[in-house]
């Protein structure tokens, strides 16, 4: 609620500490957001949250989505009747809008439409890094790139701006280390007064066979504009030196820059062309060109900034040393810092490296060689864990432990890291469990193919999949993993769970309904907590002629906890005795909760009291009864 | 009050996933926007909610641009976990001073006897190589007495508050907790807070 406070403040000219996201929100917010969209996704999802908390206040209609697709065409039809609009998404859920995308981008739009992607260099918890820059380029759209949360507040306001002064949607390109980092924040006048919606009919917005033609030439026409817009932009900046060397930095890399500079005590000496604009501003470009002999280019991701100057450089017939990921001077995959940038300066100048101390060289190595590995894992007591040890266990009754897991994206992929064997075969994308799940069961494998997909990701991406299983008959079992929430992302609410963005009650989708509609006769939900008789009934599903559907329906433990801490329910703690306990691991190795522990010395399980959340699997688990529950606790 | 200028100055918390290790770090990054500087965070994770590594870089002044600390650069680092510090070495400053507690969390592997887990001395020995100065304590146990295990975090801060290079005031500090905390848990964790910072005292002028 304190959050909530800080973001609602009309007191412009305070400066408060903000999350990159809420500076995004803020942003919105200042300049009059009357609709915003989104559907979760780290890096982006505090965007969302954050507008969410203080919508009714502004009077903003604040929704998550069904998905990205949905989210961005909620956004675009809101700006379409002249109103203020933006949606918000990470990288890899740009990927599901690319079909409105690239109709929307020729109808323009009348109102002000942004769109914020927050792409995730490094890939710190997507399935790719992928540069989000590409769908400017495709789509001729501007999309501006802040280089931290102060300036991306900024963007996002000029965004609304540009976008209704090109009538064209906007992007703001954002980084995780924008999203996920706080700064000192200057609060700006929030615009109060709001629109009345109205939409104007015309050709424009039917992208009909035969319309494109037309509206290609207007978006070209539209290119100009965007030229001229680009070279005035205050988010380009030329810092001229007197040095040989000029550096290119596009977004985040300007800040990783200009501490890399003041570290080496170069900061005298080097140009720096600071870029926060897609496509490149190319006065500026020339400028530098005009003042170096080498440029060092730096950006996150991919090397279209570079590959661009070397084009410039081709038609002013000019020819500097270009260096950057092309040339393998800067790092080419992982997300860059001020050490990663450093390096590359200094190996493009050829000075040297300041020597570490041997003594401390050598201590770090030894740090580096006894820390042992912090890996990923499920939360003691997670639905999940008992639900994988259910398929496994029916897989030996059904098929002797022949399965294979086609995963999907939520708290269930950290089935691949947490056990050995990892508990997902393969992982892509939103949705891909069952489309990938139904290839397998097609190609006549004599394996059991078992989607996991997790509630939020059916609904999402899993529903034409499913209809596809059922329609062409696909002997696939589908495991939905429904712990009431987008956990992984933080909680979110979806249109299973029966509440809005804004804590509205509102209609819940049942997703046995939506088996049995898309065709599913055989659908069963259980109780992962109630491991024998899910077993039964997961044993019989695999053994079903076609598609099968089984949910697995618990809280998740996460959101027990709090509400427990809420209700005053207490939690109940377990032990191992030590007397029956035969060692014989079958509750670390193939339950693999991570609150229990193995002592190697007396041979005999262990549970961490301070771990325990007491869902009580492992005692069911358990061959020789030795785990029991000893006391409740608050 | 006169506003220190401060050209840089970075703080590093190295922890676990729930140890309340962002909590800590919008306490200070709070109390540092309340003393008028310059302010640049970055909490670095991984895709889980619990259990894993969690970094947090604070960085304070006029020459800073990006919220992460370049390697050798922390004037302070708060161990929340003693490999969590091993991990975050190559961030330290020569000049560091590190307040570590000293209760381990066990990784999953090491429970599972795949990996050890080093020895406390060896842990400390090696800190005190790349540090200046190192300052060690079961800091849970004061969480404990302060009345929770779970204000480990604010008692970290109170131990930070004892610094005299820190350039935010202690009272400024406590401010921030009480801002920043759950309502229901104030009054507690304002007794972790004085409690962190009590005993660092005493680790400092026993």
């Amino acid at each position: 609620m304190r959050k909530a406070e800080i973001i609602a403040k009309n007191n412009p000219g305070e400066k408060v500490l903000l999350l990159g996201n809420e500076a995004v929100a803020r942003g919105a917010i200042e300049a009059g957001i009357q609709v915003a969209t989104s559907y979760p996704g780290t890096p982006a999802s505090e965007i969302l949250s954050t507008i969410a908390s203080v919508a009714n206040k502004f009077n903003i209609h604040a929704e998550w989505s069904t998905n990205e697709m949905v989210a961005f065409e909620t956004a675009a039809g809101a700006a379409m009747a002249g109103l203020r609009s933006m949606v918000s998404l990470k990288h890899v859920g740009l990927n599901w809008c690319a079909d409105p995308l690239m109709a929307i981008n020729q109808s323009g739009i009348s109102g002000g439409f942004v769109i914020a992607v927050a792409d995730d260099p490094g890939a710190y918890s997507s399935q790719n890094e992928q540069d989000s820059r590409y769908y400017s380029k495709m789509s001729e759209l501007l999309m501006l790139e802040p280089c931290d949360a102060a300036e991306a507040k900024e963007a996002v306001k000029e965004a609304f701006n540009l976008s209704e002064k090109l009538e064209l949607p906007v992007f703001v390109r954002l980084v995780n280390r924008i999203c996920h980092s706080r700064a000192d924040i200057t609060l700006g006048p929030i615009k109060t007064e709001k629109r009345k919606a109205s939409f104007k009919r015309g050709r424009r917005w039917v992208m009909i066979a035969g319309s494109s033609p037309e509206r290609h030439k207007w978006l070209h026409q539209k290119q100009r504009e965007i030229e001229e817009v680009v070279g005035n932009l205050w988010l380009n900046k030329l810092e001229l030196k007197k040095g040989e060397l000029g550096i290119v930095s596009a977004g985040v890399t300007y800040t990783y820059v200009k501490d890399a500079l003041n570290k080496l005590g170069l900061d005298g000496e080097v140009s720096v062309l600071k870029i926060g604009t897609y496509p490149s501003p190319r006065k500026l470009i020339e400028q530098l060109l005009k003042n170096v002999k080498k440029v060092l280019v730096f950006e996150e991701v991919e090397p279209l900034v570079e590959k661009e100057i070397k084009e410039i450089c081709f038609d002013l017939g000019v020819k500097p040393v270009v260096r950057g990921k092309l040339t393998n001077d800067v790092q080419r995959e992982k997300d860059l810092n001020v050490d990663s940038v450093s390096k590359s300066i200094v190996e493009v100048l050829n000075i040297k490296h300041k020597h570490l101390n041997p003594v401390r060289d050598s201590a770090l190595k030894k740090a580096q060689e006894i820390t042992p590995p912090r890996r990923l894992l499920m939360c003691p007591g997670c639905p999940h864990t008992a639900t994988f040890y259910i398929i496994r266990k029916a897989g030996f009754k059904a098929a002797k432990g022949k399965i294979i897991y086609s995963g999907d994206i939520g708290c269930y992929s950290l089935g691949f890291y947490a056990f050995e064997p990892p508990r997902q075969d393969t992982q892509f994308c939103m949705g891909a469990s069952i489309g990938v799940g139904c290839g397998l069961a097609q190609s006549g494998i004599e394996d059991v193919v078992v989607a996991t997909i997790g509630d939020s990701t059916i609904i999402h991406a899993g529903i034409p999949g499913l209809i596809n299983a059922s329609y062409n008959k696909a002997k696939l079992l589908i495991v939905v993993f429904d712990n009431g929430a987008t956990a992984m992302t933080g909680f979110q609410p979806h249109p299973g769970t029966g509440v809005t963005a804004t804590g509205e009650k509102t209609k819940k989708v049942n997703i046995e309904d939506i088996a049995k509609a898309c065709g599913v006769e055989y659908v069963k939900v259980i109780d992962p907590y109630s491991v024998d008789e899910s077993v039964k009934v997961v044993t019989e599903a695999m053994k079903q002629p076609g598609v099968s559907v089984i949910i697995s329906r618990r809280l998740c433990m996460l959101e027990w906890l709090r509400k427990a801490r809420r209700e005053g329910m207490k939690k109940k703690l377990y032990e191992v005795d030590v007397e029956k306990c035969t060692g014989c691991k079958i509750c670390v190795n193939e339950l693999g909760c991570p609150a229990i522990v193995f002592d190697q010395r007396n041979n005999v399980a262990a549970i961490d009291e301070v771990l325990c959340n007491g869902c009580g699997v492992c005692a069911q688990v358990c061959p020789v009864d030795a785990i029991h529950k000893i006391k409740e606790v608050t | 009050m006169v506003k220190r200028e401060i050209e840089e100055f970075n703080i590093l918390i190295a922890g676990v996933g729930g140890q309340g290790n962002l909590l800590s770090s919008e306490i200070i990054a709070t109390a540092a926007v309340k003393s008028g500087f310059k302010v640049r965070v970055a909490d670095v994770f991984g895709a889980a909610q619990r259990g894993g590594s969690v970094l947090s870089h604070i960085r304070i002044g006029e020459k800073i641009f990006s919220p992460v600390i370049p390697e050798q650069n922390a004037n302070v680092l708060l161990g929340f976990e003693p490999v969590e510090c091993l991990r975050a070495a190559k961030f330290l400053s020569p000049t560091c001073v590190a307040i570590v507690n000293l209760r381990p969390i066990y990784p999953r592997d090491v429970a599972l006897g795949k990996f050890k887990y080093p020895s406390i001395e060896e842990i400390i020995n090696l800190l005190r190589e790349l540090a200046n100065k190192v300052l060690s304590k079961d800091f849970i146990s004061v969480a404990e007495k302060a009345g929770d295990p779970m204000t480990l975090n604010v008692t970290m801060v109170g131990a930070l508050a004892s610094l005299k290079t820190l350039p935010i005031e202690k009272e400024t500090l406590l401010e921030a907790v009480k801002e920043v905390v759950p309502p229901k848990t104030k009054e507690m964790n304002i007794r972790a807070f004085k409690m962190g910072y009590d005993e660092t005292l005493k680790i400092l002028k026993p």
